[in-house]
């Protein structure tokens, strides 16, 4: 799986775990798993490659486009997570926001051949 | 940290995994030799012989700030690199052999002609297996790192 734990927010995390309580995480990604067949073709069969090849030219999009903007929008990440937890006073609630966020950003910028790898995106909490 | 760097942190690193020698990836020799041997070190372009070679590129930094007495902005460079093999395990087994490498560094000095850079450290995120390239039966692996570098002069 092509995915970004937050992990850059972890200080803010602790913060609002202490005050919100619960114990809860919330990935970000698309999904991926190896090819078992040939008929095999679904966006989760090559997710990581187009991710992680750096050696190609996209017409629409680029590679890096879960990681990119991860590092990018972290301080913005941490900051939805904050105003939406403390408006609705649920971490999951929160994390979920900052993790549509980064959803939406990545979603900009991931190749475009068939639209299967962009609707393939997802939000998920552990 | 980073300030501003006179060669690419993907060139930096290039010129820090060739000196720690022990054959672990070998410098591009000017004229190219024929035929190139393998473990040859790359930037930012994969050629398509030998099969077992190695590219580094540059990927998006990790911005920390900037330092309260100087104001100056600090950053950990994003780079990958890139291990193509013509099998699996051997493609494998130099990942392994360099990310242990990677682990060992701290405070490196790095001298790039008339340049000098210390690295302070380089953290990886694993090994990642990628598969077939497109197109032939070589395996490809990638290693993504962060880099904590300043030039010195």
């Amino acid at each position: 799986m092509a995915s970004s734990s937050l992990t850059s927010i972890n200080a803010v995390l602790k913060r609002l775990e202490k005050k919100y309580g619960g114990n809860v995480s919330v990935i970000v990604g698309y999904p991926w798993k190896p090819r078992t067949s040939k008929g095999d073709r679904g966006p989760e069969t090559y997710s990581i490659y187009v991710h992680e090849d750096l050696t190609k030219n996209h017409e629409i999009g680029q590679a890096k486009f879960l990681e990119q903007p991860a590092r990018q929008l972290r301080r913005e990440i941490g900051q939805a997570v904050v105003t939406v937890t403390q408006k609705t006073g649920s971490l999951k609630s929160g994390l979920i926001a900052g993790g549509e966020l980064l959803k939406t950003a990545s979603q900009a910028l991931v190749p475009v051949d068939t639209g299967a790898l962009h609707d393939s995106a997802f939000v998920a909490v552990e | 940290m980073s300030g501003s760097l006179q060669h690419g942190p993907n060139d930096i690193l290039r010129y820090l995994l060739i000196g720690l020698g022990g054959g672990l990836v070998v410098a591009p020799t000017t004229p190219p030799a024929n035929p190139a041997p393998d473990w040859i070190i790359n930037v930012g372009f994969e050629p398509t012989s030998p099969d077992n070679c190695i590219t580094v590129f540059n990927t998006s930094p990790i911005l920390d700030g900037r330092t309260h007495p100087d104001g100056e902005t600090q950053q950990h460079d994003g780079i990958q690199i890139r291990v193509r093999s013509l099998t699996e395990p051997v493609g494998y087994a130099k990942c392994n052999a360099i990310t242990t490498a990677l682990d060992a560094i701290l405070r490196s000095s790095v001298v790039i002609g008339s340049s000098q850079y210390l690295v302070q450290s380089v953290s990886h995120r694993g090994i990642l297996y990628l598969g077939k390239e497109e197109g032939t039966s070589r395996r490809i692996h990638t290693i993504n790192v962060v880099m904590s570098v300043r030039q010195v002069s």
